[in-house]
This record gives structure tokens, C-alpha cells and sequence, in this order.
């Protein structure tokens, strides 16, 4: 479904993501992890078509730029920012125009429903709490019933209830075929339907591993922290040699 | 674009429809709006008896045009330069720029959003219709004129923000190329204006009246086209009218070609800026700082070796707002404001040298600014801030040492400015040395009122309401100073009146030391918001 091949991003001299590689197939889910700055956001941006590249990035074979890969995407922000002046409804029906969807009155609502929105139908963009900013994002990427869904920080600011919700939402899509790609600091959050997950620093993919392999058994958070804190200390003793080659110098 | 009209037309219709859960908004609007009719019919109906009323220069509108372009032209370089201009809000990103619509489509709506707000912010011309048609004889025509060229000035200005954003972003050496440019025009200016000045017989009004009047003007980017566009629609000039546009529309179209040849990848480049915009935005709601700061201070971070923290206690408030400072002045307690206050005192110490009238109206003018200044100064934002509720110290000491960093401000520039006024000749050095004084006291009770209005008036839920009241502890608290003043220039003479600055002084440290001792202890007696 998803296909990232040698995908780098230049801002200035920082190199935010660094000849990244990896596939993402119908009904998988597949989790970026590492620490903050690591890239994750901006390859989830690269694939979500709002930034340049290098590389190449094909949604169900489309480039990911195209008008027919768009119709596969789905993309919710971290920080969601809907329309303030447009009612949850109208965000809604907006979707529904921009994606030319037919009969997705009751689907809207159900979403309404299970996010536990259906009585702020008529509320403004502006009157919403940020959780429930979040949730009319969520509502509005999952509308148009996307085969390829990005979540970036996907559970930040949303209240138990609405965590289950998105947790169900994630699982049924996979059941259905659809591919997903999460990008998150909760690994606890994540943890119970991953299939692959990318562990990424400095803007490389450092290690990835397939829930299938028998992962599984070693747990995510023990798989991160093994991977991560042993990046950092190679870096570190990689400085510090550095710091003492420079001085013998 | 039957999504895009659809995002259009509701959201001017919600945006109608909210006014009804605001009143205050409302009635503001209807009155503005009534206040425009009402001028506009006023203009028409009254009668103008041209033999009676002397007509003023309409130069003095061309030279006007002239500086506000030449102001957007720095103001949209500088952004072009730094974040870039944006067409677009963080909702176009999200929702729009993700959907399967052309990015053509979305660039003509941003285009045509971009035109809406610059055609709204140009209602301010049609407020000064009365002032025009009876001082400067103008009719609708002309207004009608005035208004193309104010709204073309500003559409085109966002373009151009955009062409130098996408021109410079990441290329440090067209960044400097720009810069140079800027540099070079703006010193070109400078020696032409010179030299007209020269040529008028010292004359600064003749040397602008010239400049307005000369031709070379129309070709200078944004104020000069504007200006061409302008007297060319005025005069019927043919000619003036096809230029000035083919400059605008020229600038303007190689932007949208560029962005829509899809040679520049324009999601990227309006995604950072809008990103940027909406951060200030946020920021701003929160009451953190102004959306001027939050995009300014991206250029401001300058993190040098041995740069550190001193000091325990209250001691660390201190140096840590020292240290945040060195770090966005390159010489701290010095900005712009420094520098244009400077070099109004230099301008006006030089034209009206020993002029009692002039120096204290200069004196009111910069203590009147100081008090806009003082708003955003650091303690009323520290203030709110949950961490100093936090530290443990009594809340007296904290304010206090909360405060200092903003006291030094007022007297660092009331040091430069005075004397930069003693030396142009606008007075001799000990009045120099008392509006020094008299400014920094006036800037300590401005620090003083901070706390009075965390006090009283914070609390206060309508915005309307809050304003009214800090306005009105502002009179309470300044007008007995202005009245010790008043009543002591009467009675002295002219060359000791400004001996009447040390009551004024004496009464703002008093007072703000009073505010001080009774007030001091805000923090125990607000709570965060």
C-alpha cells in the first residue's frame, strides 16, 4: 500500500530524515517510534504530501503527490486546527465535498456518535476544547474511509474513552485492509496491535522489527530502550573519541 | 471548487451568525459601519464652499502613499527573508492540502482569501473620506483610486513576501544579495532625498513636495508604483496607469506562475509560515507575547559559550530575564524603540532647539508610547507564569525582583534619548537630566500599574470592561503628576520649567513604591488563569 524508497529531507543543513526505506501493506500497522527530533513527524509530513524531497514515495502505486494517491489518505495531525468559523457538521460535510463522497450522512454520524461528538454537530471550530479539536480531526480523516491512514500522535490530549475509540478504529481498519502508520512517545498505547515498527534517531531508521519475527515476546518498550540507549552510548563514546582524538591532535 | 465555495460561503455565514453571542462585537461593527455611511453621506450632502476653505496639498496624500509602500515593502521583504508570508491558515493544511483538489484550486482560494482580508483592511481609507473631501477636495473618483492602489499595494505585497521567501529560503547567499539590495536602494534614496533637500534651499517640505512631484518616484517598487497607479487614475494618464499595473501585475504573476508551475512546491514552503503564524497565534491567545515577538524570535536566539544562570532565590529571576535579554538584543536594555525614540529626540532637539513646547510635547509623545511598551514588558507576563508562584520566596521579593529587569529598560532609554536630545541642541544638559528622570519615573509606575491591574482588573471576565478600568486606574494614578506639573510650570519661568519634572518624578517613585508595599504581595492574593 505504501512504498518510501531513499526518502531524504534537507531543512537548511539539518538533514531531518536521511535516506529512509520502508513498506507499509494493506491490513498493517505500523508504528515510528524514537525520541523526540528523530524525524518521525517529518517523514509522516513527506508521505503525507506537504513537504519536499528527495526519494520516492507511491500510495497503492500513485505518487503520493497525486490527486488519485490523495483519495487513499488519510492524514491527523498532532496538533489538530479546524476551520473556526465552521460548525463539527460542516467540517464534515466540507470532507465529504473535497473527497466527493456520496451517502456519508450516516457514516458521520456514527463517527459523531462513537466519538461521543453527536450533540456538538452545531458547534464552531473555535468553541471546541482541544481534545475535542482532535476528535473532529479524527472524525474528519477517517470520513472518507482511507486506505492508508497517518496518525501523528495520534492519542495527545484525548480523553480514556475516546483512546478506546481510536484503539478499535485502528484494529477495524487493519481487519478491513487498511494500512495505517502511527508515530508516538506512548509505546503502552501502541503496544497491543502493532505489526512493524520502525525505531528511528537522528533522522534514520536505526532498527526494524516485525511483530511476526516473535518480536512480540520482548516487548516493545524493552525493544526500544535496548535499541535507543545503545545508539546513544555509541554515539557517545564515538564523541568523546572524537574530543580525544582532536586534543592528542 | 465545489468544496472550496462550500468552505468559502459557510464560513462567512457562521462568522455572521456569531456576532449574535456577541453583542459587543455587533454593536462595534454597526457603529464602524454606521460611522462610514455616515461620513460617506456627510461628504455628499454637506455643502463646501471652495472659496472659503483652502484646500490642503495633495502632495501630502502622494508622499503618504509613498512612505506606506515603501513600509510594506520592508516590512514584506523582511518576512520574505525570515518566515515567508502565507495565504493559507493551518486549517488549509490540515484539511485542504491533504484532500484529493488540485493544488491550482487551492492556490486561487488563498489567493482570493488574501484579496478579501487586503480589500477589508482598506475600509480605514474610506473612514478618512470626510478628511479627504474637505481638506484635499477629493471626490469618489479620486477615493475610489486611492483605494485600488492601497489594496493592490498590499495583495501584490504578500506575493512578493512569497517570491522572497521561496527565493532565499535555505540560500544564505541570496538571502545577503536581498539584503544588499534593500541596502543599496535605501541608501540611493536617502542621497536623492539629500540632494533634492540640498537643491530646495534646506527646505525638508520643499525637498518631499519635489520628490512627490518628480517622475522617478513611479518607478521606486510598491510606494512609487502605488503612487504612479494613483496620480495616473487621477489624471487620466494613460500611461501611468498600463506601467504602474504591468510593475504590479508583473511582480504579482511571476509569483503565481512560479507557484503553480509546480516547479516550487508550494505546500512546503506556505506549511512552514502558516506553521509559524499559528504558533505566534496560539501564543498570543495564551497571553504569552504579541505574534510580533513569537515571529521575531526565531532570529533572536543567539546561545553563546559562558553564557550561564547566576545567583539563588530571587537573585535567579533576575538573571534569568538578563540572560533571555542578552540573547535577543545584541546589546541588552537597547532595541528599535531605543533607536527611533533617539532619533525623534535628535530630529526634534535639532528643528526646535530650546523650545520648552517642543520638548515636553516630545516628552508626552515618548512617555504616551512608553506606556504601549510597558504592556508587554516582562513582569506582566511573568507575572502569570506558574512558576513563580512556585518558587519559594515571600511574594513581595519576587515581584520586586520580577520587576527590576523591567525598571532598567525605562531608564537606559531615558538616558540615551535625553542626552541624544541635549546634544541636537533641544535643550540644555541638567532639563536634559530631568526629563531623563521624569521618563524613567513615568516608566516605574507604568511597572507599578502591572501589578494594580493583576489586582483589580484582571479578574474582570469582558474584555471591554477590563480595558475601561486599567485606562481608568491609569488616569486615577497619573493625573495628580500631570497636574503637579501644570501648576508648577505657571509659576516658574520658562528657563527653570522643567524644574518641574522632580515633583512629577518624586510623586511616580512614591507612588510606585506605595504600589510596591500594598500590592506587592499579588501573587499570594491572585490566582494562575
Amino acid at each position: 500500500m505504501l512504498s518510501v524508497r531513499g526518502v531524504t529531507k534537507k531543512y537548511a543543513k539539518v538533514l531531518a530524515n536521511d535516506n529512509i526505506d520502508f513498506d507499509v501493506s494493506s491490513g498493517e500497522i505500523s508504528v515510528l517510534l524514537g525520541p523526540n527530533g528523530a524525524g518521525k513527524s517529518t517523514i509522516i509530513k513527506c508521505i503525507a504530501g506537504l513537504l519536499k524531497y528527495t526519494g520516492s514515495i507511491k500510495v497503492n502505486g500513485h505518487d503520493n503527490k497525486s490527486i488519485a494517491a490523495k483519495r487513499e489518505l488519510a492524514y491527523i495531525p498532532e496538533v489538530p486546527a479546524p476551520y473556526p468559523m465552521l460548525t463539527v457538521w460542516e467540517h464534515l460535510e466540507f470532507i465529504a465535498r473535497a473527497y466527493s463522497l456520496s451517502d456519508w450522512t450516516g457514516d458521520a454520524q456514527v463517527l459523531l456518535e462513537r466519538f461521543e461528538m453527536d450533540d456538538k454537530k452545531k458547534k464552531l471550530g473555535s468553541d471546541l476544547s482541544k481534545g475535542m479539536q482532535q476528535k473532529l480531526s479524527l472524525c474528519c480523516g477517517l470520513l472518507p474511509r482511507p486506505r492508508l491512514i497517518l496518525f501523528d500522535e495520534p492519542m495527545i490530549g484525548l480523553d480514556p474513552h475516546a483512546i478506546k475509540q481510536i484503539k478499535d478504529i485502528i484494529v477495524e481498519q487493519k481487519n478491513a485492509g487498511g494500512a495505517i502508520i502511527i508515530s508516538t512517545h506512548m509505546l503502552d498505547s501502541v503496544a497491543e496491535f502493532w505489526d512493524t515498527t520502525h525505531i528511528m534517531m537522528d533522522g534514520r531508521i536505526e532498527a526494524s522489527r516485525r511483530r511476526s519475527d516473535g518480536t512480540e515476546n520482548e516487548g516493545l518498550e524493552d525493544l526500544y530502550f535496548e535499541i535507543v540507549e545503545s545508539k546513544r552510548q555509541a554515539k557517545r563514546a564515538e564523541q568523546e573519541n572524537n574530543t580525544n582524538g582532536s586534543k592528542e591532535n | 471548487m465545489k468544496a472550496i465555495g462550500y468552505l468559502i460561503i459557510m464560513q462567512m455565514k457562521n462568522r455572521i451568525l456569531a456576532l449574535k453571542r456577541q453583542p459587543a462585537k455587533m454593536i462595534g461593527y454597526i457603529i464602524f459601519t454606521l460611522t462610514i455611511i455616515g461620513l460617506i453621506v456627510l461628504s455628499i450632502v454637506v455643502p463646501r464652499d471652495s472659496e472659503d476653505i483652502k484646500l490642503a496639498d495633495p502632495r501630502i496624500i502622494y508622499l503618504a502613499l509613498v512612505a506606506l509602500g515603501l513600509f510594506f515593502l520592508t516590512i514584506y521583504v523582511g518576512s520574505g527573508l525570515s518566515t515567508g508570508s502565507t495565504l493559507f491558515s493551518m486549517s488549509d493544511v490540515g484539511f485542504l492540502f491533504t484532500a484529493p483538489i488540485s493544488s491550482k484550486k487551492i492556490l486561487l482560494y488563498g489567493l482570493l482569501s488574501t484579496f478579501g482580508r487586503s480589500l477589508l483592511s482598506s475600509v480605514f481609507i474610506i473612514y478618512q473620506v470626510f478628511n479627504l473631501r474637505f481638506n484635499f477636495g477629493f471626490g469618489s473618483s479620486e477615493i475610489i483610486a486611492l483605494l485600488v492602489a492601497y489594496t493592490v499595494m498590499v495583495l501584490i505585497g504578500q506575493l512578493l513576501s512569497i517570491a522572497i521567501y521561496l527565493f532565499t529560503n535555505g540560500k544564505p547567499q541570496r538571502k545577503r544579495l536581498v539584503k544588499t539590495l534593500m541596502i543599496i536602494g535605501g541608501i540611493g534614496l536617502a542621497i536623492v532625498l539629500y540632494i533634492t533637500y540640498i537643491q530646495e534651499a534646506r527646505s525638508i517640505k520643499n525637498a518631499l513636495y519635489s520628490v512627490a512631484d518628480s517622475g522617478w518616484i513611479g518607478y521606486i517598487p510598491f510606494g512609487g508604483w502605488a503612487l504612479m497607479l494613483f496620480k495616473g487614475l487621477l489624471e487620466g494618464h494613460v500611461l501611468n496607469i498600463v506601467l504602474s499595473t504591468v510593475f504590479f501585475l508583473g511582480t504579482g504573476l511571476a509569483v503565481i506562475l512560479t507557484l503553480a508551475s509546480g516547479k516550487a512546491d508550494y505546500y512546503e514552503d506556505v506549511l512552514v509560515s502558516t506553521e509559524y503564524i499559528f504558533k505566534a497565534q496560539l501564543a498570543m491567545k495564551e497571553k504569552k507575547t504579541t505574534v510580533h515577538a513569537v515571529a521575531n524570535e526565531k532570529n533572536r536566539k543567539r546561545v553563546k559559550e559562558g553564557q550561564r544562570l547566576k545567583g539563588t532565590g530571587v537573585k535567579a529571576i533576575i538573571q534569568r530575564q538578563l540572560l533571555e535579554l542578552r540573547r535577543r538584543n545584541r546589546i541588552p536594555f537597547i532595541n528599535g524603540y531605543t533607536i527611533m525614540a533617539s532619533l525623534i529626540a535628535a530630529v526634534v532637539g535639532a528643528k526646535a532647539g530650546g523650545s520648552t513646547g517642543a520638548a515636553f510635547g516630545m516628552f508626552g509623545f515618548l512617555v504616551y508610547m512608553q506606556y504601549f511598551l510597558t504592556l508587554f514588558n516582562p513582569l506582566s507576563t511573568e507575572i502569570k507564569s506558574p512558576y513563580i508562584f512556585m518558587i519559594p520566596e515571600p511574594a513581595r521579593k519576587k515581584v520586586l525582583a520580577a520587576s527590576l529587569v523591567s525598571f532598567i529598560k525605562p531608564c537606559v532609554d531615558a538616558l540615551i534619548i535625553f542626552t541624544v536630545f541635549a546634544v541636537a541642541g533641544g535643550t540644555d544638559p541638567l532639563s536634559a537630566l530631568l526629563l531623563a528622570i521624569g521618563y524613567a519615573a513615568a516608566g516605574s509606575i507604568f511597572i507599578g500599574l502591572a501589578i494594580i491591574n493583576q489586582r483589580i482588573v484582571e479578574g474582570q471576565p469582558n474584555i471591554f470592561l477590563k480595558a475601561i478600568l486599567g485606562i481608568l486606574v491609569l488616569v486615577f494614578i497619573i493625573v495628580p503628576a500631570v497636574v503637579f506639573v501644570v501648576l508648577i510650570s505657571m509659576i516658574l519661568d520658562e528657563q527653570y520649567v522643567f524644574i518641574s519634572m522632580l515633583p512629577f518624578s518624586l510623586y511616580c517613585f512614591l507612588v510606585t513604591g506605595l504600589i510596591f508595599l500594598l500590592a506587592g504581595d499579588v501573587l499570594d492574593k491572585m490566582e494562575l488563569k
